[in-house]
């Protein structure tokens, strides 16, 4: 590494190489039957070089041809995109995210904790097709630059998939648990997922009206989604972004606060730098319904005039991957969750949604949505009567945050990016429609 | 040789199966995001697969480091072993052919022998068609280019060296009028030749009189139509709604769907046939052996509208007791072959589009797909634009196109099948429910025109 750090400061003016050993385990249950395990040790790496002020960048993940590839990023600057940053030279804080014990787990270990999590979803239901997917990453991360960086860190990672799924479908009710610190799958999880399995057989129509929606953390990203869109860096600069001219301005009401925090023990998007290598830091995006701060990475930062906000991060809404150029991303962003510990039992009339369907389409960046409602449940006077089927939600998250009537208190994190750490969100008068 | 090295790791591993890949992938994009050049960017990955079968478990390991091969393929080994004692349902892959071979691509052009530079220069041509238009907010556009050689080796003596190559153009053309944003989507190549991507100006033009002419189209009047489907929507129909049903290792433990999808079902009217075809030069999802080893091959899936095939791995065959198909398939070396659609469609029907028109009292044509979704049976997806149809007549644009229905209604309800065939120029795929997600490029659709009714149309 550093040796093709030396070989391509012959020829740049500066250079970046991010390195990243993943070593994972993937182990998979179909209805309850165990499938194969899957395993991955692969290194990768990327090299950015800075050249007459022209950006370059390559991948690869052998050094033997170390030379071909900065060849590759030699060419790339030459028609690169024109940069005003440096690579930068800074360290970033320790950050609690790895577990030696965690990290030791062999696969034998591995199938006896997902053993043990069929078995008591099973004796509660013995009927369930139960699939479920396990997770064991440990993730090494060096970050080297020209500017004499030197970061390193390790990850470790386990990431549990419950799902009771339907008859007829390839989809369910599901529970997951997600942490870089070696814990039991919690028994309460279990137990409310075999709770709303029994509730799901039963269909209700919904009918087309407005009434109370309760998101739970499940699905929030899909309203948080939109807003990520549009404090990204990214819009800011195009004026693409409804909050272009807003920072300082309450957006929200003052029931929220949404933070970017980096420094979450054992959370999947929890690191010491970006993957710019920029040092991350925690920040209030919304502070009392007040917008705070955008996204930004070196790119961005520098255009903006401010620097990077330490959100460079090689991750976008399908994949994250070592061949994506940094965009601006948050790390963990996490709504504050406010006391209410029951949201059901106040609903005269609405619906429960946990699982959105095209939650990425229609006008994201404007904070427009209309999603099918793929998983949800329909309630009546404080009780859950059954599935709520065909029916579509649809509205403006900045008009539909006003109608706020309680913030759970409890927060999860979301499975679909890990990287929403949220309370379930009970709104009053949203438009749905149904065909009942 | 490295052949050799991998030969004899294998042979003398204690597994009662077991087979590697070991491939070198390059990938080339250029992307312009407006008039900025975002990225110009060559990469190249080198790294390896290997499955183990012991007592009817199966171990995978992806690697990267050659060096490491006897630890990367003890990790398989037991991984195997670990599950072997669990496993309640044995893996038995179907018995297949050994084979030889080297494969090598012959495009008519091909894009590794093109400069970065040309593409650029090419790219920035079809960009500078629409960017400086009146109420053309921006444009992007972007090339990208995949390149592999891979080795598959298995303990049965199968040896295939094999090229893939795919390059494609893909981009949008954003139009803004009054608050107004429409846009169209540009989908060029999706082959193994450059010359697909070359000299398509005029396409290009057409894309940006759809962008303009939408900032004025209707949306349309949500409601129950009779629709015709063009060939880039019909595919991903096919696709989406039909195509990802008949991939078996998704619905091996799914007792319902599998009831649902039981051979000799009929599953749509007498002229409606469908086919998944690998082996179709020039279509993007053509190859000549899956990761597997096994040749592709043309698999009719619907005949004469009753279910009569399935897309199978080996271990899926024996599990279904079908033949197997030749579509086990991986992205690259990261990820162990699920079974994938390779090109999928409706075969050629009678009609001609002018006779679906005219036969149509109120209707849609409905043209260019726009993503889609599928939940088990129930499909959700969104065409590009569309135009009215009035007593047998093509009227105004409309937009905000969506489509839902269920699979098993919809395809009963398809009324006429077009004499035309095209292959869309764009495919790919991602899915994920056996395991984690695999966005695949090389998975092509396509077909003739085909007219459905009854069929829902929600707006946005």
């Amino acid at each position: 590494m550093e040796k093709m750090l030396e070989l391509v400061l012959k020829k740049v003016d500066e250079a970046e190489i991010l390195s990243v050993m993943t070593q994972s385990s993937l182990i998979r249950y179909d209805a309850g039957k165990l499938n194969d395990i899957i395993n991955r040790d692969v290194q990768e790496f990327s090299l950015r070089v800075i050249h007459k002020g022209r950006l370059g960048n390559t991948c690869g993940n052998s050094y033997d041809i170390a030379t071909e590839l900065v060849d590759k990023a030699l060419l790339s600057a030459k028609y690169g995109q024109k940069v005003d940053f440096h690579f930068p030279s800074e360290s970033g804080d320790t950050r609690q995210i790895f577990d030696a014990e965690m990290a030791s787990l062999g696969p034998e270990e591995l199938l006896v904790i997902a053993d043990e999590i069929i078995e008591k979803t099973l004796s509660l239901a013995p009927h369930m097709h139960v699939n479920l997917q396990m997770q064991k990453t440990v993730k090494h991360t060096r970050l080297i630059n020209s500017n004499g960086k030197d970061n390193n860190y390790q990850q470790t990672l386990l990431d549990i998939s419950v799902t009771g799924l339907l008859k007829g479908s390839k989809e369910g009710v599901n529970r997951c648990h997600i942490s870089g610190k070696l814990s039991p799958f919690p028994d309460a999880k279990i137990k409310e997922l075999v709770r709303e399995y029994s509730l799901i057989e039963k269909h209700c129509s919904v009918p087309t009206k407005r009434m109370a929606v309760m998101f739970t953390p499940r699905c929030i990203w899909a309203l948080l989604h939109r807003f990520k869109e549009a404090i990204n860096g990214e819009s800011i600069l195009k004026g693409t972004s409804p909050l272009t001219k807003k920072l300082g301005e309450k957006i929200f009401p003052s029931v929220f606060t949404i933070i970017d925090d980096p420094t979450l023990e054992y959370f999947p998007h929890t690191s010491p730098i970006d993957d710019e290598g920029t040092p991350t830091k925690k920040k209030f995006l919304i502070e009392e319904g007040v917008l705070k701060n955008f996204l930004f990475d070196l790119s961005t930062g520098s255009r903006y005039g401010n620097g990077s906000s330490g959100n460079g991060y090689k991750r976008g809404f399908w994949s994250s991957s070592i061949d994506m150029s940094p965009t601006p991303n948050t790390s963990t962003m996490v709504l504050l969750p406010g006391d209410n510990k029951e949201l059901i039992s106040g609903m005269k009339e609405g619906i429960i949604a946990d699982y959105l369907v095209g939650a990425h389409s229609g006008n994201v960046l404007l904070g427009d949505l209309s999603v099918n409602v793929g998983i949800g449940f329909y309630v009546k006077n404080g009780e859950i009567l059954g599935r709520a089927m065909d029916s579509m939600i649809a509205g403006n998250i900045y008009k539909l945050f006003e109608n706020i009537q309680m913030i759970g208190a409890e927060p999860e994190l979301d499975e679909f990016s890990s990287s929403y750490y949220t309370p379930p969100l009970l709104f009053n008068d949203i438009s749905v429609s149904g065909k009942g | 040789m490295l052949q050799d090295v991998l030969k004899k790791a294998l042979s003398n591993a204690d597994v009662d199966y077991m087979d590697a890949r070991w491939e070198k992938i390059s990938h080339s994009k250029v992307l312009f995001s407006g008039r900025d050049l975002k990225e110009i960017s060559q990469s190249t990955m080198i790294g390896g697969h290997i499955r183990a079968l012991c007592d009817g478990a199966t171990g995978c390991n992806s690697w990267s480091d050659m060096d490491n091969l006897g630890h990367a393929l003890g990790i398989a080994v037991l991984s195997a072993k670990s599950s072997a004692k669990r496993k309640k349902d044995k893996v038995i892959l179907a018995p297949v052919p050994v084979v030889t071979d080297n494969v090598k691509v012959n495009p008519e052009i091909d894009p590794r022998s093109i400069s970065l530079e040309e593409k650029k220069d090419l790219l920035k041509e079809y960009l500078d068609i629409a960017i400086n238009v009146p109420k053309i907010q921006t444009v992007n556009m972007l090339y990208e280019e995949h390149a592999s050689e891979k080795l598959f080796i298995n303990t049965e003596g199968t040896c295939i060296n094999q090229e893939q190559l795919f390059c494609a153009i893909y981009g949008r053309i954003i139009a803004r009028d009054n608050g107004i944003i429409q846009s169209a989507a540009i989908h060029l190549g999706a082959s193994d030749n450059y010359g697909k991507l070359k000299n398509r100006h005029s396409d290009i033009e057409k894309k940006l009189k759809v962008a303009l002419e939408l900032l004025t189209a209707k949306p349309v009047e949500p409601g129950i139509y009779t629709v015709i489907l063009d060939p880039g929507i019909s595919g991903v129909f096919t696709h989406e709604a039909f195509g990802h049903l008949s991939e078996a290792d998704s619905i091996v433990n799914n007792q319902s769907i599998r009831q649902e999808m039981r051979m000799g079902r009929r599953m749509g009217p007498e002229i409606l046939n469908i086919s998944d075809e690998g082996n179709f030069p020039g279509a993007c999802g053509h190859y000549v052996y899956d990761d597997e080893g096994v040749a592709s091959r043309k698999n009719l899936l619907i005949k004469d509208g009753v279910l009569v095939g399935r897309l199978h791995s080996r271990a899926s065959a024996s599990v279904f007791n079908e033949p197997v198909t030749g579509n086990a398939r991986a992205l690259d070396y990261n990820f162990t072959p699920i079974v994938r659609m390779s090109n999928i469609f409706v075969e050629r029907g009678s009609s001609t589009l002018e006779e679906m028109i005219s036969s149509i009292d109120k209707g849609i044509y409905l043209i260019g797909h726009r993503g889609g979704q599928t939940i088990g049976d129930m499909f959700t997806f969104g065409a590009q634009y569309g135009y009215l149809i009035e007593k047998g007549k093509l009227e105004g644009m409309v937009r905000d196109l969506n489509i839902t229905g269920n699979l098993f209604v919809t395809l009963q309800n398809i009324v006429a099948i077009g004499s035309d065939f095209a292959m869309d120029e764009s495919g790919g795929c991602g899915k994920g429910s056996v395991g984690p997600m695999q966005m695949i490029w090389a998975s092509g659709h396509g077909g003739p025109h085909l007219m459905v009714k009854d069929v829902v149309i929600g707006g946005m």
